[in-house]
């Protein structure tokens, strides 16, 4: 039996393949990322094609689909919440009971986690501070890749020289910037600025709860040693980056189909 | 009546009297009725009609004779109600 | 399909306009109630009221003005509807609950005003709602911030009339309210003519308690393992009692009642088991915002009780009927409403008591706390019931929202998450 995670966010679309008998974190057999584009129906069925081997396949499947798009994968088994995909996958990535902060493509996830459900959670879905949306904003704004924003920021947070964007609000914000720039700041210390204010806007978010003794980052971002070591400034507890954090939804998911199914 | 089979059969009246009356006679004689609201598509007035089922039609079209109910007309209309 | 369009002409109503509204609603009551499966057959009553919302209620109202009666338009739980009927008047409630009136609010309000309040100023000024048309006086009260300036502008366009209600709940404050509703009993004999003698005070007490008595019935059948009615169907059943006539009301209320007590008995649920039992606590919810109890009962909970004005704020507590005089009643009836906790109080820690008993007596698997958009009041309050319901090890999810369907999936997506964290 073949155990699919399927997560389709706002931004990119996860997958993840547990092996037949005994999938273990090490032995996963895939994990792919793609961009969820302009519809998650249209993603749904390019998964589906990718995962023909797998869904066809004379070992049988699960699959459970979990993301914003969730209801789009009609070919799934069961449809989960992000919240306990992340959850259940946080934990595996983690090795123990922690706190996840997921960092989205259009939200943002607090998650106390035990032996891999949720206990509780927050969420930041109502505005774009504090998301991956707003970086990607920004780094619109300044002309450049997220990649060489992280880049960027890095250099204008060693120079010390980081600006300081006291707006919330995405659209604010981004006047903000515009000023900066027409102040001449340097690109470094502008990126420094944006990426400093979303640690600050979700460690605010993360500050109205307990925080486990472990805490992880997972979502888009989750890989930023830069993004983790602010956040662990901001909440004076360190924050764990994960190499393979944005696949902690559909790792999930994954693990969920195969024990829950 | 309608073909191909609509999604639900209304049955309208003039007054809430009236739907009241058919209403409660239905019931009576066994035949399934649900007050509801009439749709837009039906007529732009709101009030309520009932919706019935479409093989008890002949039935009820029986039973208004018999008992003298007013009623406007039966119509079915392609609606779906969507849960959740 | 009864044509009321004359009579909505007649009430001076903005027919066109108010098309827009008629046009969506049928839709709306065919996803969220008849969708349902197993209702109870005595929601025939309540399915019947709704489908004539602008309807039947209005036509009522309209022939008991043309006979001489007055009309009053309450907007809190707070005001006692037993003075105006025992003045020989009627009492309907105006709180609005859809978005479609917001608009019409916001040309007069801030951006920044709860949904309700900007939906209530909207539907009288467009003139799209028959009940706002059909108050002869509006009865106000200090409750909370954006209400208190709203009446002022709801008084440019309706005769206004306020009730100075107590912030804080100590015994001088019971003795104020007391002298409040002395107040609003003179103004009720002023607007109607007629004398309030202790005889009608004492019967529509008795009315209204029967009321409330017939309300805790229903809820008390929600309290049972097994549940014979959804919260979606008790949502709207709560809604009507607002502006129903309150003996019919009580009748049919009881009907229905007997049924469930017959689907207790043999074990008929609506849900399937397992299903998580839901208690919500919060802002009130006017008809036709339903949208909070839609998304939770179509995302594997049933909603068993509702700690709102819409709920049980609104029925709890009967009122001393042993006084012989008018003193004596007023101030049985100044201590029952006092008893109410809504979050314009200082402290109110008798809410957080009320949550706490009714978590346990309607055995809720998880709380979830709603509050609408902008109401400060209950904003802060949550503070102390999240962390009061967690010390209790209740599950906890805070919801803020509007009306309108822009956060559905969001909203979707956490109760959904709160469900399976349940599970």
């Amino acid at each position: 039996m073949y155990y699919i995670g399927i997560d389709i966010g706002s931004t990119a679309s996860k997958v993840c393949v547990l092996p037949p008998e005994d999938g273990k974190p090490e032995e996963i057999m895939r994990c792919e990322v793609l961009p969820t584009g302009w519809s998650s129906k249209v993603t749904s069925a390019s998964i589906k094609e990718k995962l023909e081997p797998y869904l066809n396949s004379d070992e049988g499947s699960k699959t459970v689909a979990t993301g914003y798009g969730r209801i789009s994968v009609d070919y799934a088994d069961k449809v989960i919440t992000e919240i306990s995909c992340h959850a259940r996958g946080g934990y595996e990535l983690a090795g123990q009971n922690c706190s996840v902060i997921d960092i989205g493509g259009q939200d943002t996830k607090f998650i106390s986690v035990r032996n891999g459900k949720a206990i509780d959670f927050l969420m930041n879905d109502k505005c774009a501070a504090g998301t991956g949306k707003f970086i990607e904003v920004m780094a619109n704004r300044l002309g450049v890749d997220i990649a060489d924003m992280f880049a960027l920021a890095q250099e204008g947070h060693d120079n010390g020289s980081p600006v300081s964007i006291s707006s919330l609000c995405t659209v604010f914000a981004e006047s903000e910037v515009i000023n900066y720039m027409g102040e001449g700041k340097d690109k470094e210390d502008l990126a420094a600025g944006i990426i400093q204010s979303v640690a600050l806007k979700v460690a605010t978010l993360v500050q109205r709860r307990e925080l486990q003794d472990y805490v992880i980052l997972t979502g888009g971002l989750s890989q930023s040693r830069f993004l983790a070591s602010l956040l662990s400034n901001e909440l004076n507890a360190e924050v764990h980056p994960m190499d393979n954090g944005r696949f902690a939804g559909a790792l999930g998911a994954a693990l969920l189909a195969k024990e829950k199914l | 009546m309608d073909t191909p089979k609509a999604e639900h059969y209304y049955i309208l009246f003039k007054n809430h009297t009236d739907g009241t009356a058919m209403y409660h006679a239905l019931r009576a004689a066994g035949l399934s009725a649900q007050i509801a609201p009439t749709p837009r598509q039906l007529s732009v007035c709101c009030g309520v009609s009932l919706i019935i089922q479409p093989e008890e039609i002949p039935a009820i079209k029986k039973l208004a004779e018999e008992q003298e109910l007013e009623y406007v007309k039966i119509e079915g209309v392609n609606n779906p109600f969507r849960r959740g | 399909m009864a044509d009321y369009r004359e009579m909505w002409k007649e009430l001076g109503m903005d027919v066109e306009t108010h098309d827009d509204l008629c046009a969506v609603l049928p839709q709306a009551i065919g996803d969220v109630f008849l969708s349902q499966k197993n209702r109870p057959e005595k929601m025939d009553y309540f399915d019947f009221v709704i489908a004539e919302v602008h309807g039947v209620r209005p036509a009522e109202l309209k022939k008991f003005r043309e006979e001489g009666g007055k009309v009053f338009g309450t907007f809190c739980t707070y005001v006692p509807d037993e003075i105006i009927f025992a003045a020989g008047g009627i009492s309907t409630g105006l709180c609005a609950g859809s978005q479609f009136w917001v608009p019409g609010g916001e040309q007069v309000l801030p951006p920044n005003v709860c949904p309700l309040i900007k939906a209530s100023v909207g539907a009288r000024l467009t003139r799209t709602c028959p009940f706002f048309r059909l108050a002869d006086i509006y009865i106000g009260e200090t409750t909370c911030d954006g209400k208190k300036k709203a009446y002022e502008i709801l008084g440019e366009d309706v005769p206004m009339y306020i009730m100075d209600l107590p912030q804080m709940k100590r015994p001088e404050d019971v003795d104020k309210w007391a002298g409040e509703i002395k107040k609003l009993l003179v103004k009720a004999e002023e607007v109607t003519g007629n004398k309030v003698t202790v005889a009608a005070l004492k019967e529509n007490i008795h009315m209204i308690n029967e009321k409330r008595k017939a309300l805790m019935r229903l809820y008390k059948l929600r309290q049972n393992p097994v549940v014979p009615i959804s919260g979606t169907d008790v949502l709207l059943i709560s809604q009507i009692a607002y502006y129903d006539d309150p003996t019919r009301f009580t009748q049919k209320v009881n009907e229905l009642c007997d049924e469930l007590d017959e689907r207790v008995a043999n074990g008929v649920s609506v849900v399937p088991e397992g299903n998580k039992r839901i208690l919500v606590s919060g802002t009130p919810m006017a008809v036709p915002n339903w949208k909070m109890h839609n998304i939770i009962e179509t995302s594997g909970a049933t909603v068993v009780c509702e700690e709102t004005c819409t709920g049980t704020r609104y029925f709890e507590n009967l009122v001393d009927e042993s006084g012989e005089t008018l003193d004596e009643l007023i101030h049985a009836l100044a201590e029952r409403y006092m008893k109410i906790n809504c979050a314009c109080f200082t402290p109110n820690s008798g809410r957080i008591d009320d949550i706490r008993r009714l978590a346990k007596d309607y055995k809720a698997d998880g709380i979830i706390d709603i509050h609408l958009k902008f109401c400060t009041t209950y904003d802060v309050e949550e503070y102390f019931v999240e962390r009061e319901m967690k010390k209790d090890g209740t599950p906890f999810l805070e919801i803020e929202t509007d009306y309108t369907d822009s956060d559905t999936q969001q909203l979707k997506t956490r109760v959904e998450a709160f469900i399976e964290m349940l599970s």
